[in-house]
């Protein structure tokens, strides 16, 4: 009968002879973890020159009242253009104008502050360029999005990006607060600029639970 | 130019009303480069200035050359026309306090 335990003072013996357990080898764990978050990477976008990045209604669904998406490296054709998301609660057919936000931003040793309402996307950062050879830089940063699949008004997310410069510097900082007054359930998100493209890097989301 | 959405990794060309509307978004954005430079220039003007500030109170002598490089600050948005006139900009020096 297999054994589903280890004895009292088989682990010691075991990790000292590993005919028994085998500590270079590989094992599958069957088990179900409970009592702790899981992150479900539910899609992995690659940028190739696209004006937006979109993510639909079969990824983003009633399921998870919490989403994460982790920008690793975007590199952008423009530089100091505008990067948004931009929700929708009818997959993508419109977006709404009742997000609301503000933002902090640290560049050029000086904190910047901004705040809009009655806005369809919320600006998250500022691209630069990845594309010039003099100015080769990236974008990495992660922003969460809450109770998008709630009925209430009270969605909201917020956002950190860090900005490295062609040196491979920090060149600036972003945080942004945002929500979105609407009752319907997002179903489709968009990361859109208002010039040039997303080059290259990746956007993976994750559902939460 | 021939522009695309990205969809859960596929790509999809824009319609020709999406393409019409993002001309004259990146046209509206290319006009303002002026104007977004001068506002950072500003905003870097400003915090330099503010960090003399606390020499002007009244229990402080301010020196002729600190006179000069808040003047001088205050000055740097002078004659600028261009985005080019906006990054030769060459920022005074502060002087030791």
């Amino acid at each position: 009968m297999a054994l589903t335990t280890l004895p009292t003072g088989a682990l010691a013996d075991d990790a000292v002879d590993n005919t028994k357990l085998d500590l270079a080898a590989n094992y599958a764990f069957t088990g179900t973890v409970t009592g702790a978050s899981q992150f479900t990477l539910l899609s992995t976008a690659t940028a190739s020159n696209d004006s937006t990045i979109n993510f639909n209604n079969t990824i983003i669904t009633n399921t998870y009242d919490h989403y994460m998406f982790v920008f690793n490296n975007l590199r952008f054709s423009i530089d100091g253009a505008d990067i948004y998301i931009c929700t929708s609660v009818d997959n993508g057919s419109s977006f709404p104008a009742s997000h609301s936000y503000y933002q902090n931003l640290f560049y050029d040793g000086t904190y910047r502050i901004s705040q809009q309402t009655s806005q369809s996307c919320v600006r998250i950062f500022a691209s630069v360029d990845g594309t010039n050879a003099s100015n080769n830089g990236m974008n990495s940063g992660v922003l969460h999005l809450y109770n998008g699949n709630g009925s209430n008004t009270h969605k909201s997310g917020h956002s950190t990006i860090v900005q490295s410069n062609q040196s491979g510097n920090v060149s600036a900082n972003f945080d942004t607060k945002f929500s979105l007054n609407n009752t319907g359930t997002i179903n489709y998100v968009r990361f859109s600029t208002n010039n040039g493209n997303y080059v290259d890097g990746t956007i993976k989301v994750y559902g939460v639970s | 130019m021939v522009r695309f959405h990205k969809v859960n990794g596929v790509q999809i060309q824009f319609t020709a009303e999406e393409e019409t509307l993002r001309d004259a978004e990146e046209l509206s954005w290319n006009n303002g480069a002026f104007d977004r430079s001068m506002e950072e220039l500003r905003i870097k003007r400003n915090n330099l200035i503010a960090q003399t500030d606390y020499l002007a109170l009244s229990d402080q002598t301010m020196t002729a050359e600190m006179t000069t490089y808040r003047q001088a600050l205050r000055d740097i948005t002078n004659g600028l026309t261009t985005v080019e006139d906006v990054e030769a900009v060459v920022w005074p020096e502060k002087p030791e306090v």
